[in-house]
């Protein structure tokens, strides 16, 4: 398909525009995946990944090279994903439905869905991306402080909860 | 039980054996971007924001959603602007720099100030005058002149006021000659192509000397002025000047705008900061600061810079050395992390009600400043946008007094 005018301020040599497709390329497939596992639907998912990645493209002379980049991109997705389904709960009713979930064990996925949001976020980043706390801070643009303080709940939240199946 | 660090194994391990396969479409993330630019740049969607920085609404028109939709906000250099930023310097260990927020072209303009030395007391008194980073410079007509009258034979003061092309040149600061002429430049500014003025209006001390220099480049005016303290500045200083314009970087205007902070409605007893809601990079993040004693020049500095409070502008130094009666109150917003930088999402408008007495008591924590220095934490819910509090005393066991003084801070905080 042929390129759309170039959309990045500044990015007149294209340059710019080949570096984000790398990283699309690169980071897509663990994306995708971290959205689907926890929206559970695949049409969200890939929507939801979708326009997050166009979000990042309208903003990529500020993500480029960044490495907390993915991370971005991840939390974006979540947060449409999040939105998406309040809206289809509204209408249809599957909010936190288990059934939509195709994952290998759903219910350690779905106890992280029943973290607050920002302690989702964390856990997603940190423990299934790997994202250093600093890489999260920057992310969820917050202090590293915030991130462990996140993490440390969400993990004893988990722990607590795996261990009372 | 399942140990915490289990957890982390057990969802990396669900994670990788997930297979859910899916190939992106990287045409479709650029049709999607098309889309929107389309629509913004032909839509007819005109939103005033009414911005408030430190309680002056600053009225805003910026083409687009007011959602996380960045393409349209941003604007070419040399496109009209509503607003004008500070130009900054990028380098200067051991240098000070306090520039004014973003300013719009009915409160003036936006200048920065760079010395090799302190600020004068007075003029960074002036400076926290109204609580507020650019309000009070700009109501400050003199601010900088009490540092250029000390200025030792050493020293150096830069002084910085940039416009964008279509404002035309800034006016000279008040006590300071107008610049006769804008000669077309490119930056790096040079010392060589400066008008030195051996007298000049303001002046206070015969031993300053102030070097002119009027630019226009491609989209800005810049008003440079460099004053040292002697008529005969030695080589090493002269360097040093030149070497802070090499460093020179103006704004390039691909700004947007974040929800305002919530902010204190203090009385007299109070001294209070807060962020602008123009955001100049996306880990900034809407910050309010309120304080029974002065902050700190550090704190200040670090405050003012590009006019933003950025995390790490946190006011640590006035926290270290917080009296036994002081107290420091530092509200902030956790914004909607899909939209780092977008007015989308804004704090319920009202006030915020927090309680002191629900609050988290850490008479120990992480990275604490002071060991004299409990830390109390308050979470406003959990959905974004939300709030978080956090109060600093200068005891461990702060008195029934304190903790009332404080709590009747905390009921003025509304956004």
């Amino acid at each position: 398909m042929k390129r759309p005018e170039i959309l990045i301020p500044g990015d007149r040599s294209g340059r710019t525009q080949d570096s984000f497709e790398e990283f699309y390329e690169q980071a897509y497939p663990r994306v995708f995946k971290v959205v689907y596992l926890m929206a559970g639907r695949r049409e969200i998912a890939e929507d939801c990944t979708q326009e997050a990645f166009a979000r990042g493209l309208e903003r990529w002379r500020r993500l480029e090279g960044q490495e907390w980049a993915t991370g971005w991109v991840v939390t974006t997705a979540l947060n449409l994903a999040r939105k998406e389904h309040r809206r289809s709960a509204r209408t249809m009713g599957i909010l936190n439905d288990a059934r939509w979930s195709r994952a290998p064990e759903p219910e350690v996925w779905d106890i992280v869905k029943q973290l607050p949001l920002r302690q989702q976020q964390v856990v997603v980043l940190r423990s299934v991306l790997e994202l250093s706390t600093r890489e999260t801070a920057a992310a969820l643009r917050c202090s590293e402080g915030t991130v462990k303080v996140h993490y440390h709940r969400a993990r004893a939240a988990l722990a607590k909860a795996l261990g009372e199946e | 039980m399942d140990t915490e660090d289990d957890i982390g194994q057990r969802l990396r391990d669900s994670f990788n054996r997930t297979d859910v396969p899916s190939t992106g479409d990287i045409a479709d993330v650029h049709a999607r971007t098309a889309r929107r630019a389309r629509r913004h740049r032909f839509g007819t969607t005109i939103a005033a924001l009414a911005l408030a920085v430190v309680g002056v609404a600053i009225p805003i028109l910026t083409l687009g959603t007011l959602g996380g939709d960045r393409v349209s906000n941003q604007q070419p250099p040399g496109s009209a602007a509503d607003i004008a930023f500070p130009a900054t310097f990028s380098s200067g260990v051991d240098w000070n720099q306090i520039s004014t927020g973003p300013v719009t072209k009915a409160e003036g303009q936006p200048l920065t100030w760079m010395t090799n030395t302190g600020f004068a007391k007075s003029d960074l008194d002036l400076f926290v005058k109204d609580g507020s980073s650019s309000q009070s410079i700009l109501a400050s007509s003199s601010f900088g002149l009490a540092t250029v009258s000390m200025l030792g034979s050493e020293d150096v003061l830069i002084l910085v006021s940039a416009t964008p092309g279509e404002w035309g040149p800034p006016s000279p600061p008040v006590g300071l000659d107008p610049i006769p002429q804008f000669t077309d430049s490119t930056l790096p500014l040079s010392l060589g192509d400066a008008t030195v003025l051996t007298e000049w209006s303001g002046q206070t001390s015969a031993n300053t000397i102030e070097y002119m220099l009027g630019a226009q480049t491609a989209s800005l005016f810049l008003d440079v002025r460099i004053f040292f303290g002697t008529p005969d500045p030695s080589a090493a200083i002269l360097g040093a000047a030149q070497a802070q314009l090499n460093a020179l970087v103006v704004p390039d205007y691909a700004v947007g705008s974040v929800p305002g902070p919530p902010t204190f409605a203090s009385t007299a007893q109070w001294l209070t900061l807060n962020t602008s809601t123009i955001a100049l990079d996306p880990q900034s993040y809407p910050q309010s600061w309120a304080a029974t004693v002065p902050f700190s020049p550090e704190d200040n500095a670090l405050y003012a810079k590009s006019g933003v409070l950025w995390y790490s502008g946190f006011p640590r130094s006035t926290i270290t050395s917080l009296p036994s009666d002081g107290i420091v109150i530092v509200a902030s917003v956790q914004a909607p992390s899909d939209q780092p930088a977008s007015a989308e999402s804004p704090l319920p408008s009202g006030p915020l009600h927090f309680d002191l007495s629900k609050a988290e008591i850490q008479l120990q924590w992480e990275g604490q400043l002071s060991p004299d220095v409990p830390q109390y934490i308050i979470w406003a819910g959990t959905q974004e946008p939300s709030v978080e509090v956090r109060v600093f005393f200068g005891r461990l066991d702060p008195s029934e007094e304190m903790l009332q003084m404080a709590q009747d801070e905390l009921s003025t905080l509304a956004t």
